[in-house]
């Protein structure tokens, strides 16, 4: 038996509605007018791309169109009217829906044994009255938006943007958070465009690639050379050229959380045949590449398949062994790994001749990687590789495919040790009112489990979407939290979350009555997750309550710690 | 040398230091011609109430009282030494008297049952480890529920598909009982494979007799039984981890009104009031 339909293709979900009217108005609307249509091939049409991949959205004036330290994958272009950025330090978190945690002293953590309730979800509904946050409809949208705004102009350093400008595209290309909070001045018309249409117009559109990459060489280039290790010894005028040189380069899909789910069913095989490759093993070494953003898998070719070696992230680099061996010997060592993006990959390149001519003869002795050592078959040596982890490989493996390395706090339990006793539950609940933010329970890599407790990822997918800005990263410690006051339980989070790590839930009044909706009767949902117990005098909860050191919070990138702990 | 050796070493070496200490304390104390009934039994009170404060420790888990792992080191060690301690306390004589007999019973069952959760806990979790998934006790009804809807479809499925009532027959004669709850408990806990031999051995019996179309469905119930069995492996294993707990904490706290007796009743009637 068969059943058969039509392939899903790249456009079956537009971003927005658009009439023909809308992208005739656009094409003849600098900068858009600028964009030869004939660089674009027939199948991703520059008209097609604004029809399916771009919005028309309206704003009032106040209304917040991105905050400071969200994650986006989109940017605007504004068409009519105007829009503020806010400079600085920016807008108060409360203004931003953010939430303000103050950890409790030891009074208020011992309170938590009579003020904990016994009943779940326990909310005061006037909490969420008082918010300095207000929220409208528009259209199908929630517009968040800035009471008082013409104080907020009085009090903070803004910059007015106008038409033709574009805002937010480094964030949404570097998956990275929003560096500053934009509101509408007046009434604004802006054109948002998601990331896909954003890269391909990236890609095709000249000038726009010119404007994007002189925006990131001018503000974040330069600081992110100077944190890579290689090239700290580099003066100032050496990483300007450096910069200039450097080639920027996407590989993989920003919205790699939407196939996740499908990707698992699937062998190994065909999830590494999903995973563009960067470099390849065997390849000319064309140049050093330096990871700006999202994870990397290093491989190498075993018999008919690929072992992995390692995953690089932010601020990690490839291809070094073999430049330096080669600039050293005066050989041609292809490299001897591949490299391929685990989701989405944001990656600079400095051409070869830039690194042979900058940064080798400048590398101190202590910095210039091992020789390469001979392998046994028929190509040339096997190198080290810097950041390998001395993990099992098979949890290696596991811990790759599973993308569980994107956690910087994913809950490990050690299977081999754990009794099944709950204390660790049982201290999350008391650290959370009573209601556990975590489930024992979860995907089993060998004697490991990593349970069902939030990971507070490095690409935070979850902060994608959220209306009100409710999920958010703590401004300090950089924990991913949530809001509760300003979250309005529209489960984009939770959906979003590729390792169902939030959950939404029905809240309580005192009494144990279920809050409805005025309107709807339907009750009011949160989302909910680990906070990392960011409010608690000590933290986590969950770790310290573990009698038998079975369980920890460990960031997956971390890896001094992550093996020394897995090898106790 | 890893890291949870070398702290067993360590905890072993201050347990003997002051099992050691306590032996030579005890000697040169009698050496002075005092009784040294006095300062043991106030040291293992002391040990005592130490050792109760683990539960306590783990309802206040937001405090910053330490970490519940270094507790519970504490607690065990702590907790063999008041072995020696009680033994150096009690000397070589049987207790006589009602409050001591209740004391020392009391005292030596929860020190037992202590033991019992430290074999428990070293072996059953390793043993939970290498056979399936990790499971929530709390769930595991509901596991065996879905197992017997599961297995009950396919018997009632074969009385249409096969024409013929011997699965049901035999469901009823052999499986409804096994499938009803946990079974074979002390089997599991001891490490045996008679349960899951005997299963494959009836099933196997059963099939010889069957037609191919039977014999299909049979296949797919001696999974269903074999998965069961896991779970009364994994039911048996964590109700025992569960349980002894139910013994220990509450005898450890019945035991200390009785100390305070003893206290009361040495001071009040002994050679120290």
């Amino acid at each position: 038996m068969e059943l058969t339909i039509k392939r899903p293709e790249r456009w079956d979900q537009p971003f927005g509605v658009m009439t023909e009217a809308d992208v005739d108005r656009l094409l003849g609307t600098a900068p858009l007018s600028h964009i030869d249509p004939g660089a674009f091939p027939a199948t991703a049409s520059l008209r097609d791309i604004l029809r399916n991949d771009a919005r028309i959205q309206r704003y009032r004036p106040g209304d917040v169109v991105m905050r400071q330290g969200d994650y986006g994958s989109s940017a605007f272009l504004v068409l009519s009217g105007h829009v503020r950025v806010v400079l600085g330090a920016g807008l108060a978190g409360a203004l931003l829906g953010r939430l303000q945690p103050r950890r409790k002293g030891l009074l208020g953590a011992l309170a938590q044994v009579w003020r904990n309730h016994r009943i779940p979800e326990v909310r005061n509904p006037a909490r969420y009255t008082r918010t300095a946050v207000s929220t409208r409809r528009s259209e199908d949208e929630i517009r968040v938006f800035l009471q008082d705004f013409p104080r907020v102009l009085e009090s903070h350093g803004t910059v007015r943007i106008g038409p033709e400008e574009i805002f937010g595209e480094i964030a949404a290309l570097g998956r990275t958070p929003r560096t500053a909070t934009v509101f509408a001045d007046s009434e604004a018309e802006l054109l948002e465009i998601r990331w896909q249409g954003l890269r391909d117009l990236r890609r095709r559109a000249k000038p726009l690639r010119d404007h994007i990459d002189a925006l990131y060489r001018e503000r974040s280039l330069q600081v992110h050379l100077r944190e890579t290790p290689q090239l700290r010894h580099l003066e100032y005028a050496q990483i300007k050229r450096l910069a200039a040189a450097t080639l920027f380069e996407s590989y993989g899909e920003l919205d790699w959380y939407g196939s996740y789910k499908s990707l698992a069913a699937q062998s190994p095989e065909q999830r590494l045949e999903r995973e563009p490759i960067i470099a390849e093993e065997g390849h000319y070494a064309d140049g050093l590449i330096l990871i700006r953003s999202g994870f990397a898998r290093v491989s190498m070719r075993v018999n008919h398949g690929h072992r992995t070696l390692c995953y690089l992230t932010r601020g990690d680099s490839f291809g070094l062994d073999e430049l330096a061996h080669n600039w050293r010997t005066g050989e041609t060592v292809p490299l001897q790994h591949t490299l391929r993006a685990l989701g989405y990959v944001d990656v600079l390149r400095v051409p070869t001749a830039v690194v042979e001519e900058l940064v080798l003869p400048e590398l101190p002795p202590s910095a210039q990687p091992p020789a390469l050592r001979a392998r046994k078959d028929t190509r040339t040596s096997e190198p080290p590789v810097g950041k390998r982890p001395d993990l099992d490989p098979d949890l290696l493996e596991q811990l790759v495919e599973g993308r569980y390395i994107n956690g910087t706090a994913a809950m490990l339990i050690d299977l081999q040790r754990c009794v099944g006793c709950d204390d660790c539950v049982r201290a999350c609940a008391a650290a959370h009112d009573n209601n556990p933010r975590f489930i024992r329970h979860g995907p089993r890599l060998g004697r490991y489990m990593v349970a069902n407790a939030c990971m507070h990822c490095q690409d935070p997918v979850c902060m994608i979407g959220c209306p009100t800005g409710a999920i958010h990263r703590h401004p300090l410690g950089g924990q991913v939290i949530i809001n509760d006051d300003t979250c309005i339980g529209c489960a984009t989070c939770a959906n979003s979350c590729p390792y169902d790590n939030i959950r939404m839930v029905e809240i309580r009044a005192h009494d144990g009555a279920v809050i409805l909706d005025q309107q709807t009767h339907a009750p009011i949902l949160k989302a909910t997750k680990c906070d990392l117990c960011v409010e608690q005098l000590v933290t986590p909860a969950c770790e310290r309550a573990c009698p038998h050191d079975a369980m920890k919070r460990l960031d997956m990138c971390d890896f001094p710690t992550l093996t020394r702990w897995l090898d106790r | 040398m890893k890291l949870l050796v070398v702290r067993r070493w360590l905890g072993l070496t201050l347990l003997a230091a002051a099992v050691l200490a306590l032996v030579l304390g005890k000697r040169l104390y009698a050496l002075g011609l005092h009784e040294p009934a006095f300062p043991t039994g106030w040291i293992l009170v002391a040990l005592l109430l130490f050792l109760v404060l683990l539960n306590v420790r783990k309802k206040l888990s937001y405090l910053p009282l330490g970490t519940a792992a270094a507790w519970t080191q504490a607690h065990l060690y702590l907790g063999l030494l008041s072995l020696v301690v009680f033994a150096l306390h009690a000397g070589s004589r049987l207790p006589s008297g009602g409050l001591e007999i209740a004391l020392a019973t009391l005292y030596t069952t929860v020190a037992l049952s202590g033991l019992l959760g430290i074999a428990l806990e070293r072996r059953l979790p390793a043993r939970l480890a290498q056979r399936g998934e990790p499971l929530i006790y709390e769930r595991i009804p509901q596991l065996r529920a879905r197992l017997r809807g599961e297995v009950e479809q396919l018997v009632e499925g074969s009385l249409t598909q096969t024409g013929s009532a011997t699965i049901a027959e035999y469901y009823r004669g052999h499986l409804l009982g096994f499938f009803a709850g946990p079974r074979n408990a002390w089997r599991h806990l001891l490490g045996s494979d008679v349960p899951d031999q005997m299963l494959r051995r009836d099933v196997a019996a059963v099939q010889r007799y069957m037609s191919e179309g039977e014999r299909a469905v049979m296949c797919q119930i001696e999974a269903l039984v074999l998965a069961k069995n896991e779970l009364d492996f994994h039911h048996a294993s964590y109700l025992m981890l569960k349980s002894w707990l139910f013994l220990h904490i509450p005898l450890s706290y019945a035991l200390l009104p009785l100390i305070l007796l003893h206290v009361v009743l040495v001071y009040a009637f002994g050679a120290g009031s």
